[in-house]
Protein backbone atom coordinates (compact mmCIF):
# COMPACT_ATOMS: atom_id res chain seq x y z
CA UNK A 1 0.00 0.00 0.00
CA UNK A 2 1.15 3.37 -0.84
CA UNK A 3 2.97 5.24 1.82
CA UNK A 4 1.36 8.41 1.46
CA UNK A 5 -1.66 6.37 1.63
CA UNK A 6 -1.16 4.53 4.69
CA UNK A 7 -0.01 8.15 6.19
CA UNK A 8 -3.17 9.72 5.60
CA UNK A 9 -5.39 7.11 6.81
CA UNK A 10 -3.79 6.98 9.86
CA UNK A 11 -4.22 10.40 10.19
CA UNK A 12 -7.32 11.12 9.88
CA UNK A 13 -8.25 7.95 11.93
CA UNK A 14 -5.97 9.32 14.81
CA UNK A 15 -4.71 13.04 14.97
CA UNK A 16 -7.50 13.99 17.36
CA UNK A 17 -6.12 11.38 19.83
CA UNK A 18 -2.45 12.44 19.36
CA UNK A 19 -3.40 16.25 19.52
CA UNK A 20 -5.55 16.00 22.77
CA UNK A 21 -2.59 13.54 23.97
CA UNK A 22 0.12 16.48 23.35
CA UNK A 23 -1.89 19.37 24.92
CA UNK A 24 -2.37 17.07 28.12
CA UNK A 25 1.20 16.16 28.05
CA UNK A 26 2.85 19.74 27.29
CA UNK A 27 -0.02 21.73 29.30
CA UNK A 28 -0.32 23.53 25.90
CA UNK A 29 -2.67 24.56 23.47
CA UNK A 30 -0.20 24.86 20.28
CA UNK A 31 0.46 21.66 19.38
CA UNK A 32 -0.20 21.97 15.73
CA UNK A 33 3.14 21.49 14.40
CA UNK A 34 4.17 18.66 16.72
CA UNK A 35 0.79 16.89 15.89
CA UNK A 36 1.95 17.21 11.98
CA UNK A 37 5.95 16.65 13.38
CA UNK A 38 4.46 12.88 14.63
CA UNK A 39 2.84 12.04 11.16
CA UNK A 40 6.15 13.56 9.51
CA UNK A 41 8.35 11.01 11.90
CA UNK A 42 5.69 7.76 10.58
CA UNK A 43 6.06 8.41 7.37
CA UNK A 44 10.05 8.13 7.54
CA UNK A 45 9.90 5.26 9.74
CA UNK A 46 7.38 3.64 8.04
CA UNK A 47 10.24 1.16 6.69
CA UNK A 48 10.67 0.06 9.99
CA UNK A 49 6.82 -0.35 11.95
CA UNK A 50 6.32 -3.40 11.86
CA UNK A 51 2.94 -4.32 10.29
CA UNK A 52 1.71 -6.92 12.69
CA UNK A 53 1.96 -4.32 15.59
CA UNK A 54 -0.92 -1.60 16.10
CA UNK A 55 -0.21 1.72 14.40
CA UNK A 56 -2.25 4.09 16.95
CA UNK A 57 0.56 2.71 19.69
CA UNK A 58 3.38 3.48 17.17
CA UNK A 59 1.83 6.54 16.94
CA UNK A 60 1.69 7.65 20.64
CA UNK A 61 5.05 6.22 21.18
CA UNK A 62 6.72 9.14 18.67
CA UNK A 63 4.13 11.57 20.12
CA UNK A 64 5.43 11.05 22.93
CA UNK A 65 8.95 11.04 22.58
CA UNK A 66 8.01 14.08 20.59
CA UNK A 67 6.79 15.48 23.96
CA UNK A 68 10.35 14.93 25.74
CA UNK A 69 12.20 16.39 23.13
CA UNK A 70 9.85 19.75 23.05
CA UNK A 71 10.64 19.89 27.08
CA UNK A 72 13.81 19.57 26.56
CA UNK A 73 14.22 22.18 24.35
CA UNK A 74 11.92 24.79 26.05
CA UNK A 75 13.87 23.68 28.95
CA UNK A 76 17.33 24.85 27.12
CA UNK A 77 15.40 28.13 26.02
CA UNK A 78 14.79 28.80 29.51
CA UNK A 79 18.29 29.12 30.99
CA UNK A 80 18.98 31.17 27.24
CA UNK A 81 16.48 33.70 28.49
CA UNK A 82 18.51 34.29 31.51
CA UNK A 83 21.13 35.84 29.59
CA UNK A 84 20.86 39.63 29.64
CA UNK A 85 19.52 40.92 25.76
CA UNK A 86 19.46 37.71 24.66
CA UNK A 87 15.63 36.84 25.14
CA UNK A 88 13.37 37.38 22.83
CA UNK A 89 9.76 37.55 23.39
CA UNK A 90 7.54 34.68 22.13
CA UNK A 91 4.18 35.74 20.63
CA UNK A 92 1.29 35.29 23.36
CA UNK A 93 -0.75 32.80 22.88
CA UNK A 94 -4.64 33.52 24.06
CA UNK A 95 -6.25 29.97 24.05
CA UNK A 96 -5.38 27.76 26.71
CA UNK A 97 -5.87 24.18 27.07
CA UNK A 98 -8.64 24.97 29.72
CA UNK A 99 -10.32 27.33 27.22
CA UNK A 100 -9.53 24.61 24.27
CA UNK A 101 -11.02 21.61 26.13
CA UNK A 102 -13.71 23.43 28.31
CA UNK A 103 -12.60 22.48 31.19
CA UNK A 104 -14.70 23.16 34.20
CA UNK A 105 -13.14 23.91 37.73
CA UNK A 106 -13.19 20.28 38.79
CA UNK A 107 -11.66 19.29 35.50
CA UNK A 108 -9.38 21.82 36.05
CA UNK A 109 -8.51 21.26 39.32
CA UNK A 110 -7.78 17.77 37.27
CA UNK A 111 -5.69 18.89 35.07
CA UNK A 112 -3.40 20.89 36.92
CA UNK A 113 -2.92 18.45 38.96
CA UNK A 114 -1.39 16.17 36.35
CA UNK A 115 0.74 18.61 35.55
CA UNK A 116 2.50 18.85 38.73
CA UNK A 117 3.36 15.31 38.72
CA UNK A 118 6.93 13.52 37.51
CA UNK A 119 6.89 12.92 33.62
CA UNK A 120 6.76 9.15 34.40
CA UNK A 121 3.15 9.97 36.52
CA UNK A 122 1.92 11.98 33.94
CA UNK A 123 2.44 9.52 31.41
CA UNK A 124 1.09 6.63 32.23
CA UNK A 125 -2.22 8.96 33.82
CA UNK A 126 -2.81 10.12 30.45
CA UNK A 127 -2.68 7.08 28.69
CA UNK A 128 -4.14 4.54 30.92
CA UNK A 129 -6.87 7.15 32.79
CA UNK A 130 -7.59 9.55 29.84
CA UNK A 131 -6.64 7.53 26.37
CA UNK A 132 -8.03 4.37 27.84
CA UNK A 133 -4.98 2.30 26.80
CA UNK A 134 -4.71 -1.29 28.18
CA UNK A 135 -1.42 -2.12 30.53
CA UNK A 136 -0.19 -4.19 27.53
CA UNK A 137 -0.83 -1.06 25.03
CA UNK A 138 0.78 1.67 27.11
CA UNK A 139 3.96 -0.83 28.10
CA UNK A 140 4.22 -1.09 24.48
CA UNK A 141 4.06 2.97 23.76
CA UNK A 142 6.34 4.13 27.23
CA UNK A 143 8.61 0.67 26.28
CA UNK A 144 8.28 -0.69 29.87
CA UNK A 145 6.96 -4.10 31.09
CA UNK A 146 3.12 -4.39 31.89
CA UNK A 147 4.10 -4.90 36.04
CA UNK A 148 5.81 -1.43 36.02
CA UNK A 149 2.85 -0.06 34.20
CA UNK A 150 0.63 -1.49 36.68
CA UNK A 151 2.82 -0.10 39.56
CA UNK A 152 3.13 3.24 38.49
CA UNK A 153 0.14 3.35 37.50
CA UNK A 154 -1.06 2.56 41.02
CA UNK A 155 1.45 5.20 42.93
CA UNK A 156 0.19 8.06 39.91
CA UNK A 157 -3.00 7.78 41.24
CA UNK A 158 -2.13 7.57 44.96
CA UNK A 159 0.15 10.95 44.05
CA UNK A 160 -2.70 12.68 41.99
CA UNK A 161 -5.06 11.81 45.59
CA UNK A 162 -2.66 13.51 47.45
CA UNK A 163 -2.48 16.73 45.64
CA UNK A 164 -6.26 16.55 45.07
CA UNK A 165 -6.28 16.81 48.49
CA UNK A 166 -10.01 15.88 50.31
CA UNK A 167 -11.45 18.36 47.15
CA UNK A 168 -13.06 15.89 45.64
CA UNK A 169 -16.17 14.67 47.15
CA UNK A 170 -18.51 11.80 46.26
CA UNK B 1 -11.33 9.92 47.97
CA UNK B 2 -12.01 6.77 45.76
CA UNK B 3 -10.22 5.27 42.97
CA UNK B 4 -12.91 4.39 41.23
CA UNK B 5 -14.01 8.38 41.25
CA UNK B 6 -11.11 9.42 40.09
CA UNK B 7 -10.78 7.09 37.02
CA UNK B 8 -13.97 8.07 36.36
CA UNK B 9 -12.69 11.55 36.43
CA UNK B 10 -9.86 10.77 34.34
CA UNK B 11 -12.42 8.96 31.91
CA UNK B 12 -14.34 11.48 31.54
CA UNK B 13 -11.70 14.23 30.52
CA UNK B 14 -12.59 16.78 28.15
CA UNK B 15 -11.01 16.04 24.59
CA UNK B 16 -11.40 18.68 21.30
CA UNK B 17 -11.52 17.95 17.77
CA UNK B 18 -9.19 19.77 14.93
CA UNK B 19 -11.79 20.80 12.79
CA UNK B 20 -12.00 19.24 8.83
CA UNK B 21 -10.21 22.72 7.30
CA UNK B 22 -7.49 22.30 9.89
CA UNK B 23 -6.91 18.71 9.41
CA UNK B 24 -6.66 19.37 5.44
CA UNK B 25 -3.88 21.92 5.83
CA UNK B 26 -2.11 19.82 8.49
CA UNK B 27 -2.26 16.84 6.39
CA UNK B 28 -1.32 19.01 3.32
CA UNK B 29 1.97 20.19 5.10
CA UNK B 30 2.57 16.66 6.11
CA UNK B 31 2.69 15.58 2.08
CA UNK B 32 4.81 18.50 1.29
CA UNK B 33 7.79 17.17 3.98
CA UNK B 34 7.27 14.00 2.48
CA UNK B 35 7.66 15.28 -1.48
CA UNK B 36 10.62 17.51 0.33
CA UNK B 37 12.14 14.37 1.99
CA UNK B 38 12.14 12.56 -0.98
CA UNK B 39 14.01 15.60 -2.73
CA UNK B 40 16.26 15.57 -0.72
CA UNK B 41 17.66 12.21 -0.44
CA UNK B 42 17.57 11.47 -3.65
CA UNK B 43 20.31 15.05 -3.93
CA UNK B 44 21.93 13.56 -1.07
CA UNK B 45 22.02 10.08 -2.60
CA UNK B 46 23.54 11.36 -6.32
CA UNK B 47 26.17 13.59 -4.12
CA UNK B 48 27.57 10.86 -1.64
CA UNK B 49 27.42 8.55 -4.50
CA UNK B 50 29.83 10.82 -6.52
CA UNK B 51 32.04 11.24 -3.48
CA UNK B 52 32.14 8.20 -2.31
CA UNK B 53 33.01 6.46 -5.76
CA UNK B 54 35.94 9.21 -6.16
CA UNK B 55 37.12 8.04 -2.65
CA UNK B 56 36.74 4.23 -3.37
CA UNK B 57 38.25 4.92 -6.98
CA UNK B 58 41.50 6.38 -4.82
CA UNK B 59 41.37 3.56 -2.74
CA UNK B 60 42.02 1.47 -5.83
CA UNK B 61 44.51 3.06 -7.53
CA UNK B 62 46.57 3.31 -3.66
CA UNK B 63 45.52 0.02 -2.93
CA UNK B 64 47.18 -1.49 -6.11
CA UNK B 65 50.12 0.37 -5.56
CA UNK B 66 50.96 -1.20 -2.37
CA UNK B 67 49.92 -4.47 -2.85
CA UNK B 68 51.52 -5.63 -6.71
CA UNK B 69 51.87 -8.90 -5.87
CA UNK B 70 48.30 -9.83 -6.66
CA UNK B 71 47.15 -10.49 -10.43
CA UNK B 72 44.78 -7.18 -11.07
CA UNK B 73 42.12 -8.90 -12.57
CA UNK B 74 41.00 -11.08 -9.53
CA UNK B 75 41.42 -7.41 -7.63
CA UNK B 76 39.35 -5.75 -10.17
CA UNK B 77 37.11 -7.77 -9.75
CA UNK B 78 36.34 -7.94 -6.55
CA UNK B 79 36.59 -3.88 -6.30
CA UNK B 80 33.79 -3.83 -8.64
CA UNK B 81 31.35 -6.01 -6.46
CA UNK B 82 32.70 -4.47 -3.45
CA UNK B 83 31.26 -1.28 -5.17
CA UNK B 84 27.77 -2.91 -5.84
CA UNK B 85 27.54 -4.96 -2.46
CA UNK B 86 28.89 -2.15 0.03
CA UNK B 87 29.56 1.37 -1.67
CA UNK B 88 26.11 1.98 -2.87
CA UNK B 89 24.20 0.53 -0.13
CA UNK B 90 26.05 2.88 2.33
CA UNK B 91 25.48 5.82 0.34
CA UNK B 92 21.73 5.21 0.29
CA UNK B 93 21.81 4.28 3.95
CA UNK B 94 23.70 7.52 4.79
CA UNK B 95 21.63 9.63 2.15
CA UNK B 96 18.49 8.04 4.23
CA UNK B 97 19.64 9.37 7.56
CA UNK B 98 20.92 12.40 6.14
CA UNK B 99 17.52 13.45 4.82
CA UNK B 100 15.82 13.06 7.41
CA UNK B 101 18.47 14.74 9.77
CA UNK B 102 18.40 17.65 7.13
CA UNK B 103 14.41 18.00 7.58
CA UNK B 104 14.38 17.68 11.44
CA UNK B 105 16.85 20.74 11.24
CA UNK B 106 14.65 22.95 9.09
CA UNK B 107 16.22 22.03 6.14
CA UNK B 108 12.39 21.39 4.46
CA UNK B 109 10.70 24.57 5.14
CA UNK B 110 10.52 26.71 2.48
CA UNK B 111 13.20 29.66 2.73
CA UNK B 112 15.87 27.27 3.45
CA UNK B 113 15.10 24.51 0.97
CA UNK B 114 14.37 27.00 -1.77
CA UNK B 115 18.77 28.17 -0.64
CA UNK B 116 19.76 24.74 -0.52
CA UNK B 117 18.52 23.78 -3.91
CA UNK B 118 19.66 26.98 -5.50
CA UNK B 119 23.16 26.02 -4.06
CA UNK B 120 23.19 22.61 -5.25
CA UNK B 121 22.30 23.49 -8.55
CA UNK B 122 24.65 26.19 -9.40
CA UNK B 123 27.74 25.18 -7.21
CA UNK B 124 27.74 21.42 -9.82
CA UNK B 125 27.36 23.93 -12.93
CA UNK B 126 30.11 26.42 -11.49
CA UNK B 127 32.76 23.43 -10.80
CA UNK B 128 32.16 21.61 -14.24
CA UNK B 129 32.38 24.65 -16.02
CA UNK B 130 35.62 25.33 -14.32
CA UNK B 131 36.53 21.98 -14.71
CA UNK B 132 36.03 22.43 -18.70
CA UNK B 133 37.82 25.67 -18.22
CA UNK B 134 40.85 24.16 -16.99
CA UNK B 135 40.96 21.27 -19.24
CA UNK B 136 40.83 23.34 -22.05
CA UNK B 137 43.45 26.03 -21.10
CA UNK B 138 46.13 26.67 -22.45
CA UNK B 139 49.22 25.17 -20.29
CA UNK B 140 52.87 23.92 -19.95
CA UNK B 141 53.69 20.63 -21.75
CA UNK B 142 55.46 20.25 -18.25
CA UNK B 143 52.23 20.55 -16.61
CA UNK B 144 50.36 17.97 -18.63
CA UNK B 145 53.71 15.53 -18.74
CA UNK B 146 53.68 16.11 -15.04
CA UNK B 147 56.74 14.91 -12.88
CA UNK B 148 59.43 15.81 -10.61
CA UNK B 149 62.67 15.12 -11.33
CA UNK B 150 63.45 14.37 -7.51
CA UNK B 151 61.46 11.52 -7.91
CA UNK B 152 62.02 9.96 -11.00
CA UNK B 153 63.18 6.47 -11.02
CA UNK B 154 64.27 6.65 -14.89
CA UNK B 155 63.34 7.81 -18.46
CA UNK B 156 63.00 5.68 -21.48
CA UNK B 157 62.90 6.79 -24.71
CA UNK B 158 61.35 5.08 -27.70
CA UNK B 159 61.88 1.43 -25.72
CA UNK B 160 65.70 2.30 -26.60
CA UNK B 161 67.15 4.52 -24.19
CA UNK B 162 67.24 4.39 -20.77
CA UNK B 163 68.56 6.76 -17.97
CA UNK B 164 68.05 7.07 -14.70
CA UNK B 165 70.44 10.17 -13.94
CA UNK B 166 68.70 13.16 -12.39
CA UNK B 167 70.25 15.68 -14.69
CA UNK B 168 69.01 14.34 -17.61
CA UNK B 169 65.50 14.22 -16.18
CA UNK B 170 66.01 17.95 -15.58
CA UNK B 171 67.17 18.71 -18.80
CA UNK B 172 64.39 16.94 -20.18
CA UNK B 173 61.99 18.90 -17.61
CA UNK B 174 63.80 21.82 -19.10
CA UNK B 175 63.11 21.23 -22.60
CA UNK B 176 59.09 20.22 -22.43
CA UNK B 177 59.03 23.29 -20.34
CA UNK B 178 59.45 25.67 -23.01
CA UNK B 179 56.60 24.43 -25.00
CA UNK B 180 52.47 25.28 -24.51
CA UNK B 181 49.74 23.18 -25.64
CA UNK B 182 45.95 23.25 -25.19
CA UNK B 183 44.00 20.31 -25.14
CA UNK B 184 41.88 18.99 -28.46
CA UNK B 185 38.81 17.09 -28.77
CA UNK B 186 38.97 13.72 -29.48
CA UNK B 187 37.32 13.67 -32.71
CA UNK B 188 40.10 16.41 -33.85
CA UNK B 189 42.66 13.82 -33.93
CA UNK B 190 43.97 12.92 -37.00
CA UNK B 191 45.55 9.22 -35.72
CA UNK B 192 48.38 9.62 -39.28
CA UNK B 193 51.19 11.67 -37.57
CA UNK B 194 53.28 10.00 -40.36
CA UNK B 195 54.13 13.60 -41.70
CA UNK B 196 55.28 14.29 -38.17
CA UNK B 197 58.81 13.08 -36.65
CA UNK B 198 57.69 12.03 -32.70
CA UNK B 199 58.92 10.11 -30.48
CA UNK B 200 57.60 8.06 -27.02
CA UNK B 201 58.72 8.70 -23.81
CA UNK B 202 57.65 6.74 -20.48
CA UNK B 203 59.01 8.38 -17.30
CA UNK B 204 59.03 5.81 -14.17
CA UNK B 205 58.33 8.40 -10.89
CA UNK B 206 57.85 6.65 -7.42
CA UNK B 207 57.10 3.33 -9.30
CA UNK B 208 54.27 4.61 -11.52
CA UNK B 209 54.77 4.42 -15.37
CA UNK B 210 53.81 8.17 -16.88
CA UNK B 211 53.65 7.62 -20.90
CA UNK B 212 53.40 9.92 -24.23
CA UNK B 213 53.79 10.20 -27.62
CA UNK B 214 55.36 13.30 -28.23
CA UNK B 215 55.33 14.94 -32.36
CA UNK B 216 55.93 17.90 -33.69
CA UNK B 217 52.66 19.54 -33.30
CA UNK B 218 50.88 17.47 -31.39
CA UNK B 219 50.93 15.07 -28.01
CA UNK B 220 48.82 11.81 -26.97
CA UNK B 221 49.38 11.62 -23.07
CA UNK B 222 48.33 8.15 -22.48
CA UNK B 223 47.95 7.83 -18.78
CA UNK B 224 44.49 10.22 -19.29
CA UNK B 225 44.23 9.31 -23.12
CA UNK B 226 43.88 13.09 -23.96
CA UNK B 227 45.15 14.78 -26.67
CA UNK B 228 46.95 18.42 -27.37
CA UNK B 229 48.38 20.45 -29.72
CA UNK B 230 51.30 22.19 -29.64
CA UNK B 231 50.83 25.78 -29.80
CA UNK B 232 54.04 27.17 -30.23
CA UNK B 233 55.79 24.27 -32.18
CA UNK B 234 57.16 22.49 -34.25
CA UNK B 235 58.72 20.48 -30.66
CA UNK B 236 62.77 20.25 -31.54
CA UNK B 237 63.27 16.44 -32.51
CA UNK B 238 67.19 17.15 -33.29
CA UNK B 239 67.27 17.83 -29.76
CA UNK B 240 65.88 14.88 -28.41
CA UNK B 241 68.04 13.00 -31.17
CA UNK B 242 71.26 14.38 -29.35
CA UNK B 243 69.77 13.79 -25.80
CA UNK B 244 69.05 10.14 -26.71
CA UNK B 245 73.23 10.00 -27.45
Amino acid sequence: MDREKIITDWFYQYSDEIYNFLIYRLGEADVDDLVQEVFIRAMNGLSSFQENASPKTWLYSIAKNLAIDEIRRRNRKKWKSLIPFSSHHEPRNDVTPELLLHLNEENKELYHAILSLKSGYKEVLLLRGISQFSVTETAEILGWSENKVRSTYHRSKKALKTRLGGNFHE
Amino acid sequence: MSKDKLEKMLETMPQTNLTPEKKKQMLDSVMQHSGKSKGLYMIFFILLLLVNSYLYYLLYRNFAHFVPWHPHYIVDIIYVLLFFIAVIPVSAFLSEKLAIYAIKKGLGNGKYFKIFITVIIIVPILLFTFMIFNDYREKGLEDVIGFNTANVDYIIINDDVKTDKMEHAEALKDFLSQYRVKKMKDREWDGDVSNEKGFRITIYSNGKPISASIYENHLHYKNSGEYYKVLNGPIDMEWIEEFQQ
